[in-house]
């Protein structure tokens, strides 16, 4: 587990990062509204490369049913926020 | 002793049947002829293709108008990319000749035969008459020492189970139906060889030797593709990249009909997996593959031993072996020549993880064939016109083939049964 604390805009920043990496698509594209499947254009594939990336860098481990749930880049920062919070807590 | 045309043989056997000296043998499907033979002659009019003679001169010739003298595209090969490339060549109104070495199209089969709904819908709909089971269910397991590590269950799985046998033969009726010529039991020898380019190919039909012309070549002859290496292409396949695959289709075996079932278990299928792709009624294709460099003994033995292990197989009686090597290398760097384009296996258009070709294939087969035509209309069938090929094919699978590769590359076959592993192979299945 990861004792690193993140701000709001951290998490917002890396989780850019990591999906421009990982998905190959431009910076400004990125935007908390995009969606992944369709904006991004990413598949089944991509998405689990892309939540085991998201596990990696803040050291939690996302089960299947809350990750299909996440379906725009804000649901994701949403849900790494509760995580990292209830972690926290 | 009478002269044996293997060439021509179709190993029906009547001939063994008629020897009054019993000195004709079936080995396998080949005939042999032992010194005991009197020369009788007895068995030279049963054989139906005239593959036997009284000596070598004496073979009846036939020279029939067998083939059109020149043709705008052959297809070496009748496996689901060679059929569709043919099919889609002739619609677009090209003369299309497609040669299969095999006496039959679609056999042996050398596939699990599992292939995802959405994608073969939108290649050709789906027929009852070459569907064997549809699959709903996935089961994915990974072990270390027989002990199991984790376990995925859940919706999915790889969609339709297909009977190859008579999925190739209708991909090859389609072509024929659509205009193209098909020729069985005809194995391409060599190129022909115009200035610089590919011109056409040499084949064998019936006992004699034909040069073929044609303005394009489309190879889809398979894993050992022979026509890519004879055109000057890289074909080499390293021993790691290479899934060395046994299967046994089962009979009277005990599992659910619509669920498929892997096993990524590195004393199972080092390096590979080891499955279970139902067919309808009790019977299933039970199989592995595993990673060439990594065997300590035949694919043939490991599968033995998987299904010793499994007690819902155990029970069940092999009907059919089927043996052969897939190509999970990354896809070949040109996939064209001056009048060549390589398909399908022949193309290393093969997904590294799951082993799966036939829907790349596929959608490869129908590229290469509307390239050609527009090749065609342009007069101009260079590398460089036909390059077009590969970027459409490049845009079509590259990135899943490049990411499929660079997984099984990045996860060392001891950390295959990790859950990472298993999720993005549960996903590259095709299952939820």
């Amino acid at each position: 587990m990861s004792e690193i604390q993140y701000t709001d805009e951290e998490i917002f920043e890396k989780i850019k990062e990591i999906t421009v990496e990982q998905l190959g698509v431009e910076e400004d594209k990125v935007t908390m509204d995009a969606r992944f499947r369709e904006d991004l254009e990413a598949d089944s594939l991509d998405l689990v490369e892309l939540i085991m990336a998201f596990e990696d860098e803040f050291g939690d481990e996302i089960p299947d049913d809350d990750a299909q749930q996440i379906k725009t880049v804000g649901e994701s920062i949403a849900y790494l926020k509760q995580r990292l919070a209830e972690k926290n807590a | 002793m009478v002269d044996v045309d293997q060439a021509r043989c179709c190993y029906c056997g009547g001939c063994v049947s008629l020897c009054p000296e019993d000195a004709l043998r079936l080995a396998g499907t080949r005939l042999q002829v032992s010194p005991a033979c009197t020369d009788c002659g007895l068995c030279i009019p049963a054989c139906p293709v005239g593959a036997l003679s009284a000596s070598p001169a004496g073979r009846a010739e036939t020279t029939p108008p067998a083939f059109a003298p020149r043709y705008d595209v052959i297809v070496v090969g009748a496996g689901p990319g060679g059929s569709m490339a043919a099919w889609e060549a002739a619609q677009l109104g090209l003369s299309v000749l497609l040669l299969e070495k095999r006496q039959e199209i679609g056999s042996p089969v050398r596939c699990a035969e599992g292939v995802p709904h959405e994608a073969l819908a939108a290649l050709i709909e789906p027929d009852p008459a070459w569907i064997a089971a549809h699959l709903s269910q996935a089961q994915i397991i990974t072990r270390e020492g027989g002990r199991i590590v984790h376990r995925w269950q859940g919706a999915g799985g790889v969609g339709y189970i297909l009977e190859r046998r008579i999925f190739d033969r209708m991909l090859a009726e389609q072509a024929a139906r659509a205009g193209a010529h098909v020729r069985v039991k005809t194995p391409v020898t060599g190129l022909l060889h115009g200035t610089g380019t590919v011109c056409g190919v040499v084949a064998e039909w019936q006992g004699s030797r034909y040069e073929l012309e044609a303005s394009i070549v489309i190879a889809a002859d398979g894993i050992e593709s022979r026509v890519g290496t004879w055109a000057g292409l890289d074909t080499c396949l390293p021993l790691r990249d290479t899934m060395v695959c046994a299967q046994y289709l089962l009979s009277g075996i005990d599992w659910d009909p619509v669920c498929m079932g892997c096993w990524i278990d590195q004393e199972i299928a080092p390096g590979g997996y080891a499955w279970v792709f139902p067919k309808g009624e009790g019977r299933a294709n039970v199989g592995l593959g595993l990673q060439a460099d990594l065997a300590e003994t035949t694919a043939l033995s490991y599968l033995n031993r998987f299904i010793e292990g499994e007690p819902g197989l155990a029970t069940g009686q092999a009907v059919t072996l089927v043996v052969a090597n897939v190509p999970v290398s990354l896809p070949s760097q040109r996939l064209v020549g001056d009048g060549l384009m390589l398909v399908g296996d022949a193309a290393r258009q093969v997904d590294a993880l799951t082993g799966g070709g036939i829907i790349n294939a596929m959608t490869a087969g129908r590229l290469a064939a509307q390239v050609a035509a527009r090749a065609l209309d342009l007069a101009d069938v260079t590398a460089q016109s036909l390059s077009a090929y590969q970027r459409q094919v490049q845009q079509a699978m590259g990135k899943q083939l490049a990411r499929s590769y660079r997984l099984r590359e990045s996860f060392a076959p001891k950390e295959r049964s990790s859950r990472r592993f298993l999720r993005l192979f549960a996903v590259a299945t095709g299952s939820k």
